[in-house]
């Protein structure tokens, strides 16, 4: 990569840009199951988005791609969040939400977003300082 | 993805609103506990609220032509230039489920009361009164305060998400 345009997607930078859409996502989908409390016959969802990552992490093969037209390796285009059924095993009665565990997958969420946006700042920081010579 | 910005505080809005029709229901059944005289002729009957999922409405694009898009035709020197029409199409209605808030009546029959001194009492002294529980309807109330709060939460943590993203 010598691109300019390389410099933003160095290092794990794609990867953080990717988190802060799966965080949004699951942030909506936990919103959605509490605004669903006693909605009848609604089922729990989550999103599936860290373990799909690993996996697509663990896949360490370079693919050597000598044409555009090539498709990619897995890894490149790993990681896209699911939306699948969370299977709580829980009843409140309506269905089958949980409010406590979603306020805490809620409050959790939130901390990982904060997380991957201050990662991105700094990220970005330390680039304008590459490229301006100025640490303010 | 095509995420609407705000999608995530629509969701709970909506549950907001489910849960505001439910607790005024509540407030309904509570103030009416004594009606023995509605139009029907009959006690009050007990009122729920029902929440249904409404089913994701497919994107549709919307496409407005119109009578004066001649005018507003765009000329394309370049193969690369946007046309007008395709950037119509992306915009599209609003995604994601939705509440659809029910109304119903509790069919469970009314309440015999032993009053002989009430106007609307029969022969043997009983009177018809409304199908309500107030402890129930408390209890029903307490739950669904609890679940706007729980919405209301959820919005808080979506604004601090986004003020958090014009940090970066």
């Amino acid at each position: 990569m010598t691109s300019v345009q390389g410099m933003f997607d160095a290092g794990n930078l794609p990867l953080l840009k990717r988190a802060l859409d799966a965080y949004a996502l699951r942030h909506r989908v936990v919103a959605e199951n509490i605004a669903n409390v006693a909605t009848e016959g609604y089922r729990a969802q989550k999103v599936e988005f860290e373990d799909l990552l690993a996996q697509a992490q663990d896949r360490t093969i370079p693919a050597l791609r000598t044409n555009p037209g090539h498709l990619p390796f897995p890894e490149e285009a790993g990681g896209v969040p699911e939306i699948v059924e969370e299977d709580t095993g829980f009843n409140n009665g309506v269905n089958d939400v949980n409010v406590e565990q979603e306020q805490l997958a809620l409050a959790q969420n939130e901390l990982m977003y904060r997380m991957a946006t201050r990662l991105l700042h700094q990220k970005y920081q330390g680039l304008r300082m590459a490229i301006t010579g100025r640490t303010q | 993805m095509s995420l609407r910005i705000f999608g995530n505080m629509d969701v709970s809005a909506s549950g907001l609103r489910g849960m505001r029709a439910k607790m005024n229901t509540i407030a309904e059944n509570i103030a009416n506990v004594e009606t023995t005289r509605t139009e029907e002729g009959t006690p009050y009957r007990r009122k729920t609220v029902v929440m249904q999922q409404k089913q994701p409405t497919e994107p549709v694009p919307v496409r407005q032509p119109g009578p004066d898009s001649s005018f507003s035709q765009l000329v394309r020197t370049h193969q690369a230039h946007m046309d007008m029409i395709s950037l119509e199409a992306e915009r599209e209605l609003p995604q994601g489920s939705d509440l659809e808030i029910v109304e119903a009546e509790d069919a469970q029959p009314f309440k015999l009361v032993y009053d002989p001194a009430h106007p609307d009492a029969d022969e043997q002294g009983y009177v018809l009164m409304p199908n309500i529980d107030v402890v129930r309807e408390f209890v029903d109330l307490i739950a669904a305060q609890r679940a706007y709060e729980a919405n209301l939460s959820a919005i808080q943590g979506a604004k601090d998400m986004f003020l958090r993203a014009l940090e970066i």
